[in-house]
Order: structure tokens, then C-alpha cells, then sequence
């Protein structure tokens, strides 16, 4: 087993040196001057504008700024952000926590809807239910996410006022439970609506290749109620496969946080990204896809041990 | 199953570790509640909560309570003084200016303010590697004096009459706190002043002062207990930072936020809500299109004067501004007190345009585009990506210039793109763009055709006879001496029309009603009215 | 992202009629349609699609209006939908008959109808350009690290597993956001990030395949490399690839709005479904003008629904086996 794990983990790391490669290099060859993005070019002289360039080492040839950066990320530095003069770990690590309890949350609410609909449909397939499901399951990924959030501001926040319209709490002071369900239910419910969708298909479809397992004929066959073959034997079985997709939804979610955090005002990394690419401000925005994709890698990773761990039936070695 | 059991356990210990750690602020001594504070839905973080350095909208709005000046505006748009104890006086050479400080007034750590900080701030600001936007504007002063604690001398290297202004803008920052921070700057342990933690944790000399600022959530300020004026009402301001301006609307309807800027599109509808109140004032602002001069199109005036009376300025600012927006025919506002209203503007005339263009010798040609010498009458009109209003007015142009022969190729590109690339480069036919001028009579930026001078003239226009007079009124401090210029340059600048003007930019502001004593005045907005303010009991 | 299907349970009695390798076209075609056409979403699907395409092709002919065309007088501005034509003034303020404006105008007096029917020409190409390129890029990646194998394989998936780790929407924001966001671009990028699924598709069916019997013979008769990859394995691993370019349509019109959102997709005055539905995002416009969003609205959520529904009747049909 161990040596599984450790084996993945050497997997993992020229995976993350090439996405830095890639990241870097695409954000770096950009036309256009960062350096404009914190200085008025109206008013700079060129000498003051060369020594600002300088401070920021964005005289040195790219490979070179590569290199440099690189050897400070592994040292844990991912340098300042040009626009803030903050340190972009700092600026992460301050937001992170709010866009993994969102992606928390919303995984939890899209797997408590999409098990018991997965399971139904299983059992009763080719219903009238579960055609519905199917095809609400298709609207689900059809109608674009943006347009789904405002709609939801609109109906829940200012025609029936029940719900707050953005923000991740209203009360400061202490930690309120109630109020911070409140504020994240919009949120979580429209960046886990593709991966509802999907699950609710996967779910389905792992449900009903247990359902013809011979162990399932056998426990049928001794008598037992259909409650309980469903329930204990069958449900069982089916949830492992749901294990590996803990491991792809993740770059969804990150991805549909750029969205939804925009809208409903969360304070996550997906808005400090979308802000630093208008502002050109290079080190946020290499830290943060750096980051998430960090998360990916490690998400998959741990979904893999994971699985492992719990189905006998994988070998590792 | 023993296995899943644990997973699970383990994923959810996840979560409450992670959401307990989910920032979570130690109680204040004095409550804040909905009864002393104030909710102000802002689209965006700060960036930097530095008068002296930040550019940004949102920064500055934050900055305008925690920090003075030496002069404020009255409600007339007057300058009077603010931490001055008068006026400036004025040397007879015009090249001296010299303020006397109000005694007892107080940083917010409780540190005096004295003319020690006004000198260190404008050299702060003066300092190259400072990189401050505010740079230019405090250029031609030479040295700075301080004779006592409580007087401070500014030499200049020539006369500045519209240096003045600028004394009214909140630029002065605390010597104590940031000498070291600009020391960190200049031996280079500092690649940028933005480094410095102090541009998060601001300390100004305001009526209020900063408490938090949870990053892209909120920022909290409470009054100042000694401030050197009257206190204001309220105890609390909230900023809630709502990046979405849609969302922004619906939290200033539905009462989770007090107080919002109204896009234009939505004022008609704010105005409709009975909770509110919306005010809508005008800005010094406008929206104009400038023609690269330089171009064989543009070199003739008749063409620039033809598409000044082509364009239908009532239907844009109906259409496009929602009529939140006044037409444009000079770069002085109507309202400024520099305005010349006997300047003819060029009036919406289809008919007087094509003649115009027919006199410069550009003949209709078989596909109803305009031609002289072989050469289509066509030009692409640029203009800046993320401004709706903008992108949208570009294709009204279009399709108006189309009427009189004329064809436009719109073009919108991203904004630092669009500035470095074309705009400064010179690389354009001609560009919308919009444009905020001071509310006193100096445009030096707009028309000097010296490039130092000119920053924002970027165009090519050259007038000696401009050029003189927004020299001479600068060199004189004398209102009346000065009126005489503008008057004579609105002239000029309106049979030239180097750039055609648009429209005049206005503001919308809603205020839950729950906010009493809420004045709002043109062209000033609210000025420092907040400190009148009042919650409804 | 789209990777879900509907029921097609009963299809077990049919799995007995499946493709060979030396059926004719028109014989594999018959069985594919045969199959489809069980399939009823696909159909309906099928339907609206040839509906959209027929009106983006034929817009010139269909649309009253100059999509471009502004109304010089404020009367027209953000006017509601009217069924019948109408009298009212030009510019030069005479008299004229209007024609309906079926679906309203917008905020510069310009037909939504008209807009969106050209719109659909934009968002359809901006979809299927940005297939083709990933389809073609994945295809080829694919077939040759499933081919060669080894050493070879091992890269080039390592790259795959790369860009697949970087959120799409952020690659797609950062390259949009640096580059200049025009309809070429938007087209270039969404096919350039989008590739690595149709690689992982191609090459896990070339694993499989070039093991086979048929490629064997192939290669006994001095068959070249190319000539394999190309003229043997691809043809037999091509299913996967269509229903993943169907539902991949599918995806590139939601992304092309979503960029639209962020002001990053196809710049106005083009209309784009996607820009004209974050253009009608302004609150005031979602409560006093909805005509102005409901529209294109309509059309990503038909067209992204249709190709979805095709993408999977196309699934079913074609391959089988890839029903879990």
C-alpha cells in the first residue's frame, strides 16, 4: 500500500513541473507590459519606468525568470502581487478556506440529491420519474451557470426576499451557523449543479451493474425484503465508484467558482483570480492556477488511494 | 464498510476544522449594529487604502473618510480651508505659497499632525520610486519649508494657479509611520512601497478611522472620537464589496445595504422603489471622440466639424445614457464657473454635414460611401473593452456617420492594449474615450501641445495661441483674469474640434430612506455631506 | 463536461445486429440510423438543430432587419415585441411601415430577432471551428502516443494529465485575458484547451485496437505507420470521438457565453448568444426589457440541450459498448 501511495506522489510531481511550465510560459508571452498596470505611463519617465521594471525583475529573458520563480515556489514563495505588494501565498491562503467550504458544500448537496435519484432510477428505470430525471439532468448541464445564479438572486433574494443575494455572512462577530447556511446555499447549489447532473447518471448506471451482481441474485433469492438487499447489499457496492469522481470534479468546481464566487460577491481564490487577470497581475495569477492545480492533482490522488484502500477487489502495487 | 466509516468521519472533521477556521473576528468593545451603521455596497476591493498612491476607485472612496486635506470645497465648489487655519497666502511673484496649520489635530494613533507631515507627504509623493499616480501634479514644486510646526512653505519653480486644487485632495499621510516604510523603499528592502503593511492598516487624520478590512468581503470604519471638527452621526461605515452590479442593486432594494452608485440603466428603476431615495447629479465628466490629427482624414477641420453636426448626441444620451447623461458640445461643463455659453455648439444637421463634407471635396461614391482621389472615407473608431456604454455608443456612431456617407469600423480592445499599443502609440484613426475634468478652469491636459504638459493630449493638436493661454492662466491666481482665457479658449477649441464631445456623465446615487440628511449638489456629489448623515431611530 | 446519457436499457436485443469490419458504409449507416432513431431526445434534438443551422444559414433571407442596424429615433429604443408591422419615422422623419419586431428590440433600437439569428451564426461556427480543432489536435496526439506506446505514450499523456489539472475555465480566462478576445481567438483557444479529452478517448481505442487481427495483416502487407494510424486504426476509433465532439459542441457554446460573461468572449457589435445575453444583465433590463435576455437565453440553453441530446442518441447508435 505504501508503496502505492508513494508511487503516486512520484507520479504527481513532473505532472505539477510541466503545469507550471505551461502556465508560466502562456501568461509570460503575453504582448502588452505588465508594468503599466501599476505606473502611469502618462507621467513616468523612462528611467523611472526602467527601475521599477528592474525591482520587478521583469528585465531578466523569461527562461531565467522561470528558473527564479520556480526555485522560490518550491521554497514556498510565490513572490508579491504586483498590484497589492502583498505576498500571493498570503492573498491564497486568506481566500482558500472560503472556496473549499464552498466546493464542500456544494459536493454535499449535489450527492445528497443525485445518491437517492441515481438509486431511484435504478431501481425503477424506465419510469416516468426516471425519464424526468434524465432529462432534467441534461437541462442541468444546458442552461450556462452565470445566468442560472442571477435567476435564483432574482426569484429567491428579491421577488420572495428569503434568502441573502451575495456575501458569505452578514454577521461578524461570532460564528452563526444559520447565517452562514443562509449565505452559501445559492452559491453551493449553482456550482453543484453540472456535477449533479452527472453524478445522478453515474450513480444510476453503478447502481444497476451491482443490481445484476450474482450476490445481489443470492440475497434476493434467500428471501431477503428488497429494502434490504437495496439498501444494505446493493447501495453499498454502488457508492465506491462515486469515490474516483471526488478526484475530476474538483478542477469543476475551482472552475465554476470563477463564476459563481463573481456573482454571489463569495470571497474565494476564483475571484481574486478573475480580478488579477484584468489587473495583468502575473504572480497572483500564476499562484492561483499553481494552487488549484495543485488541488487537482493532489484531489485525484487522494481519490485514487482512497478507492484503493476501500475496494478489496484493486490490486496496488 | 468499516473503511467507508471512517472516510466519511474524516471528510466531515474536514469540514468543521475548515469552517471553524473560516475567519471569525473577537467581538468589538462597542456592539455594531443596524441602528449606527451604515452599509455602503461597493463593487470592488481596494486596492491599497494609501491616498497618496492608490488609483482606484474603491480605494479612494474608502480613503475620503479617514483622511483631510488642507483645503476642502464648500457647497459652492469654493476652496476653503480644511486643516489650513486660512487660505494659503500667495507671494506677489505667484512663486510662493504659504500655509498656516490648525493647531491640534490628530493622527488617529493619537501622534500630533504637524507640518512636518505635509512636507514629508508631497515629497513622498514626489519621489520617483514612489511611483505615485499623483506625480505630475505636483511638479513644479521646488522645495518644501517648514518654518515652525505649524507652518509650511511651498516654493515653486514657476507660478501654478492650478496647484491649488490639488491641495484639497487627501493626500497627506503620517511622517511617523511611513518615513521608515519610504527608507525600506529606498535601500531597496522594499521592491515597491504597495509592500508595506500600512497600506492595509490605514492611519489617517479623518472623521473616521480604520477598524478591519476582510478581504473581498468588507471594510469597517469608526468615527473618530478625536477629530478636530464636529463628529459626524454615524458610528459605523460598512463597505460591502459586491463585485456584481446587478447584485449590488438588489441589496440596496432589498435594505442589506444602505447607500449604492446607480449605473444609468438602472436609475429609472431605483427611483420607482419606495424605500429609497435616488439622486442623480452631474459630473465634470464626459465622453468624447478624439481624432488622430495626424491622419489625412482628420487633418481637415470641415471633416471633424461635419461629424460633430452628424452625430444625433439627444438619441445616444436617451437611448444609450437611459437620459441619465446631458449633451456634450465644449469640455467645460455647462455648470463650472469657467463655462463660456456663447460658443455656438455644432447642432445635430444631417444636412450642414454632408455640405461640410462635400466642400472638403469628399464625393459620394457609387456605394454610398464617401471618396477623395480614390480614397474611401472610412476610419475605425477604437475604444476600450469593459465599458458597456462605450461599446455601445460605438456602434450607434457607426450606424449614424453611415448616413452622411462616412464608414466606421468599430473596434473594441482590452484596456491596457488599447492604451499602450494604440492609443499612446499613436496608432489610431480615431478612439472614444471618456474624460474627467477638474472643476476649476484648467484643461492643460486636454489641449498643451507641449507632450510634458499635455499628457492627456494625444492627438497631435497643436495651437500656439491654446497653448498661451492655458499658460497665462495658470500663472495668474486671479479668478476673473483667468475666466477671460477660458472663454477665449472654448472659442477656439470649438471651430477647431480637435475631439467632438459626447455627452456630459451623470451620477446616480440611492440612500435608503432610513439615511436622513442626505444632501447631494452637482458636480460635487456629496462632497463631505456624510458628516451630516443620520439613521433613522 | 457533458458526459451524461439517457436510458437506453432495452437495447440489449439489439446489441445482436453490431458493426463489422468489412460492412459497407450504407450498411453501417442503416444500422446507425436504426439505432438512433430509438432514441427519441436524440431525435427531437436532431430536429432543433437543423432548425438552428437552417436559420443561421439562411439569416440573410429570414431576418427583417440589418442586425446591425440602430434606430436613429428614441422611440424605438428597447421597444417590445410586436407581431404586425407598424407605421413610424426614419431618420429623415418621414413616414415608413416597419416590419414586426417578433422577439423586441434592444437598447439601440436593433431587431433581437435579427440579432439572434446571426448571432446563431457566430455562436454555431464559434462551436463547431473549435471542435474541429480539438478534434483534430486530440485525434492525432492520441492515435500516436496509443500507437507508439511506451516511452512515447508516457510524455505525451503526462502533458495531457497537465493541462487536463489546470481548471478549464481558468486556462481559458488567463489566455483570453491576455490575448486579444475576438472571435478568432475565442475559437483558437477554446480548441486548443480543449483536446485532452478526445487524446485520452483516441488512445485508450488504439491501445486496444492495434492489437488486433486487421492491423497485424496491415502491417504483414508492408503497411506504413501512417498508413495504419490512418487508413486502419483511426476509421474503427473514430465513435468515441464523434459523441465526444457532439457533446463538445455542446460545451463550446456554454463556454463561449461564460466567457462572454467576463467580457472575454466575441466582442459586440458581432453578436454573439453569449454576448447579447451578458449584455442584457443589467438588472433594469432583466425586470423592464427580459425580451432582450429571454432570447439568446433560448437559444444556448436549445442548442446546448439539442447537442446533448444528439451527443448521446449519437452514443447509443454508434459504439455500444461505451454504455456502462
Amino acid at each position: 500500500m505504501l508503496k502505492y501511495v508513494v508511487k503516486r506522489i512520484l507520479q504527481a510531481i513532473p505532472l505539477l513541473f510541466i503545469i507550471s511550465l505551461i502556465t508560466f510560459f502562456i501568461i509570460n508571452l503575453a504582448p502588452g507590459d505588465p508594468i503599466y498596470m501599476f505606473i502611469n505611463p502618462e507621467t513616468a519617465n523612462p528611467v523611472d519606468v526602467e527601475v521599477i521594471r528592474k525591482s520587478l525583475g521583469l528585465d531578466k529573458p523569461i527562461y531565467i525568470r522561470y528558473i527564479l520563480w520556480l526555485k522560490n515556489v518550491i521554497q514556498g514563495d510565490f513572490g508579491k502581487s504586483f498590484q497589492h505588494g502583498r505576498p500571493v501565498l498570503e492573498m491564497i491562503l486568506e481566500r482558500l478556506p472560503n472556496t473549499i467550504t464552498l466546493a464542500i458544500v456544494s459536493t454535499i448537496i449535489s450527492f445528497l440529491v443525485s445518491i437517492p435519484v441515481g438509486v431511484y432510477s435504478a431501481i425503477k428505470r424506465n419510469s416516468i420519474l426516471d425519464y424526468m430525471f434524465s432529462t432534467f439532468a441534461f437541462i442541468g448541464i444546458s442552461i450556462p451557470s452565470f445566468w442560472f445564479g442571477l435567476m435564483l438572486i432574482l426569484l429567491f433574494s428579491l421577488k420572495l426576499g428569503w434568502l441573502p443575494s451575495g456575501g458569505m455572512r452578514a454577521n461578524f462577530e461570532e460564528f452563526d451557523l444559520i447565517d452562514r447556511l443562509r449565505h452559501i446555499i445559492l452559491p453551493a447549489l449553482v456550482l453543484g449543479m453540472a456535477s449533479m447532473a452527472s453524478q445522478m447518471r453515474q450513480m444510476r448506471s453503478a447502481m444497476l451493474e451491482v443490481i445484476r451482481q450474482d450476490y445481489i441474485r443470492t440475497a434476493r433469492s434467500k428471501g431477503l425484503s428488497e429494502r434490504v438487499v437495496i439498501f444494505k447489499h446493493a447501495l453499498r457496492n454502488a457508492l465506491l465508484p462515486i469515490i474516483t469522481i471526488i478526484g475530476f470534479i474538483i478542477p469543476w468546481l475551482v472552475s465554476g467558482a470563477v463564476v459563481t464566487e463573481t456573482i454571489f460577491s463569495w470571497p474565494g481564490i476564483g475571484r481574486l483570480y478573475i480580478h488579477a487577470t484584468f489587473m495583468r497581475d502575473y504572480p497572483v495569477i500564476m499562484g492561483v492556477t499553481i494552487i488549484s492545480s495543485v488541488m487537482v492533482v493532489v484531489g485525484s490522488m487522494v481519490a485514487d488511494i482512497l478507492y484503493a484502500l476501500v475496494d478489496p477487489r484493486i490490486k496496488y502495487n | 464498510m468499516k473503511k467507508i466509516k471512517q472516510v466519511i468521519t474524516l471528510l466531515l472533521f474536514t469540514v468543521i476544522i475548515l469552517s471553524s477556521f473560516v475567519g471569525v473576528t473577537k467581538a468589538k468593545s462597542e456592539p455594531m449594529t443596524k441602528a449606527n451603521t451604515i452599509y455602503y455596497a461597493t463593487f470592488s476591493d481596494p486596492i491599497d487604502l494609501n491616498p497618496a498612491i492608490s488609483s482606484d476607485n474603491a480605494s479612494s472612496e474608502v480613503t475620503g473618510f479617514l483622511f483631510r486635506a488642507l483645503l476642502k470645497r464648500d457647497w459652492s465648489g469654493k476652496l476653503i480651508p480644511d486643516m489650513a487655519e486660512a487660505m494659503p497666502t500667495i507671494s506677489n511673484d505667484n512663486k510662493t505659497i504659504t500655509f498656516k496649520l490648525r493647531k491640534g489635530i490628530k493622527w488617529h494613533d493619537g501622534t500630533e499632525l504637524t507640518s512636518a507631515d505635509i512636507k514629508f507627504s508631497y515629497e513622498f509623493i514626489l519621489e520617483p520610486k514612489v511611483a505615485s499616480v499623483r506625480r505630475s501634479n505636483f511638479i513644479n514644486i521646488d522645495t518644501i519649508e517648514t518654518p515652525d510646526k505649524y507652518t509650511v512653505v511651498f516654493k515653486l519653480k514657476e507660478p501654478d494657479s492650478a496647484l491649488l486644487p490639488n491641495f484639497s485632495y487627501y493626500y497627506i499621510i503620517p511622517k511617523h509611520i511611513w518615513e521608515p516604510e519610504l527608507q525600506k523603499l529606498l535601500n531597496g528592502t522594499y521592491k515597491s512601497i504597495k509592500e508595506s503593511k500600512y497600506n492595509r492598516e490605514p492611519i489617517g487624520n479623518g472623521p473616521y478611522m480604520f477598524v478591519e478590512w476582510k478581504t473581498a468581503e468588507r471594510v469597517v470604519l469608526k468615527r473618530n472620537p478625536n477629530f478636530y471638527d464636529p463628529q459626524p452621526k454615524i458610528e459605523y461605515i460598512v463597505f460591502t464589496i459586491t463585485p456584481s452590479q446587478a447584485v449590488a442593486m438588489v441589496k440596496t432594494e432589498t435594505g442589506e445595504a444602505d447607500y449604492v452608485v446607480v449605473p444609468e440603466s438602472d436609475v429609472a428603476r431605483m427611483r420607482t422603489k419606495s424605500n429609497l431615495n435616488t439622486f442623480v447629479y452631474d459630473r465634470a465628466s464626459f465622453d468624447y471622440i478624439v481624432y488622430n490629427l495626424k491622419h489625412p482624414i482628420f487633418s481637415d477641420k470641415r471633416v471633424r466639424q461635419a461629424i460633430a453636426h452628424a452625430l444625433n448626441k439627444e438619441a445616444m444620451v436617451k437611448g444609450i445614457y437611459k437620459g441619465v447623461a446631458s449633451v456634450a458640445h465644449s469640455s467645460y461643463h455647462p455648470k463650472l464657473w469657467a463655462y463660456n455659453p456663447n460658443v455656438k455648439p455644432l447642432q445635430y444637421n444631417l444636412n450642414r454635414a454632408k455640405q461640410l463634407l462635400d466642400q472638403a471635396g469628399w464625393k459620394v461614391g457609387k456605394d454610398g460611401i464617401r471618396e477623395k482621389n480614390g480614397q474611401k472615407l472610412q476610419f475605425v473608431l477604437m475604444t476600450n473593452k469593459g465599458n458597456i456604454m462605450r461599446e455601445k455608443l460605438v456602434v450607434y456612431i457607426q450606424n449614424q456617420l453611415r448616413l452622411v456617407g462616412i464608414k466606421v469600423e468599430p473596434r473594441i480592445i482590452e484596456w491596457n492594449t488599447f492604451l499602450n499599443k494604440y492609443y499612446y502609440a499613436g496608432k489610431y484613426d480615431a478612439v472614444l474615450l471618456g474624460f474627467i475634468t477638474s472643476i476649476d478652469g484648467d484643461q492643460t491636459v486636454l489641449f498643451h501641445s507641449d507632450p510634458a504638459k499635455g499628457t492627456f493630449n494625444r492627438n497631435f493638436y497643436k495651437n500656439p495661441q491654446v497653448d498661451k493661454l492655458l499658460d497665462d492662466a495658470r500663472k495668474t491666481f486671479d479668478i476673473n483674469e483667468q475666466k477671460k482665457l477660458y472663454w477665449k479658449l472654448q472659442e477656439i477649441i470649438a471651430e477647431d474640434q480637435p475631439i467632438t464631445y459626447i455627452a456630459y456623465r451623470k451620477n446616480g446615487l440611492s440612500f435608503n430612506k432610513r439615511v436622513k440628511n442626505v444632501k447631494v449638489v452637482d458636480l460635487l456629489g456629496t462632497n463631505d455631506g456624510y458628516m451630516s448623515w443620520e439613521l433613522q431611530k | 463536461m457533458a458526459e451524461i446519457k439517457l436510458n437506453n436499457e432495452n437495447k440489449s436485443v439489439e446489441l445482436a445486429e453490431s458493426y463489422e469490419y468489412s460492412d459497407t458504409f450504407s450498411k453501417k449507416f442503416q444500422i446507425f440510423w436504426r439505432r438512433f432513431r430509438k432514441n427519441k431526445m436524440a431525435v427531437i434534438g436532431l430536429t432543433i438543430l437543423i432548425i438552428l443551422y437552417s436559420l443561421a444559414i439562411f439569416a440573410p433571407f429570414i431576418a427583417p432587419y440589418d442586425p446591425a442596424g440602430t434606430a436613429d429615433d428614441i422611440m424605438y429604443v428597447d421597444g417590445p415585441p410586436t407581431f404586425r408591422s407598424y407605421v413610424g419615422y426614419n431618420v429623415n422623419g418621414e413616414e415608413v411601415v416597419f416590419k414586426p419586431n417578433f422577439f423586441g428590440r434592444d437598447e439601440l433600437g436593433r431587431d433581437v430577432f435579427s440579432r439572434c439569428i446571426y448571432a446563431g451564426r457566430i455562436s454555431l461556427t464559434v462551436g463547431f471551428v473549435s471542435v474541429s480543432i480539438y478534434v483534430l489536435i486530440g485525434t492525432v496526439w492520441g492515435a500516436i502516443a496509443g500507437y507508439y506506446g511506451g516511452k512515447v505514450d508516457n510524455i505525451m499523456m503526462r502533458i495531457v494529465d497537465a493541462i487536463m489539472s489546470i481548471p478549464t475555465m481558468m486556462l481559458l480566462i488567463t489566455v483570453m485575458a491576455i490575448f486579444k478576445p475576438n472571435l478568432y481567438n475565442v475559437m483558437i483557444v477554446i480548441g486548443l484547451t480543449g483536446w485532452t479529452g478526445i487524446a485520452r478517448y483516441v488512445r485508450a481505442e488504439f491501445l486496444s485496437l492495434k492489437k488486433r487481427d486487421f492491423v497485424e495483416a496491415a502491417r504483414c502487407i508492408g503497411a506504413s505507420n501512417t498508413a495504419i494510424i490512418f487508413r486502419h486504426i483511426l476509421p474503427n476509433a473514430i465513435a468515441p470521438v464523434i459523441v465526444a465532439a457532439t457533446m463538445g459542441l455542446a460545451s463550446a457554446i456554454l463556454t463561449e457565453s461564460t466567457l462572454s460573461f467576463f467580457g472575454l468572449g466575441v466582442q459586440p457589435p458581432t453578436p454573439s448568444w453569449g454576448n447579447m445575453l451578458t449584455n442584457a444583465q443589467e438588472l433594469e433590463t432583466m425586470v423592464s426589457a427580459p425580451w432582450k435576455a429571454f432570447w439568446p437565453g433560448l437559444f444556448i440553453f436549445l442548442s446546448v440541450l439539442s447537442f446533448n441530446f444528439v451527443g448521446d442518441g449519437l452514443r447509443d447508435a454508434l459504439d455500444p459498448r461505451l454504455k456502462q
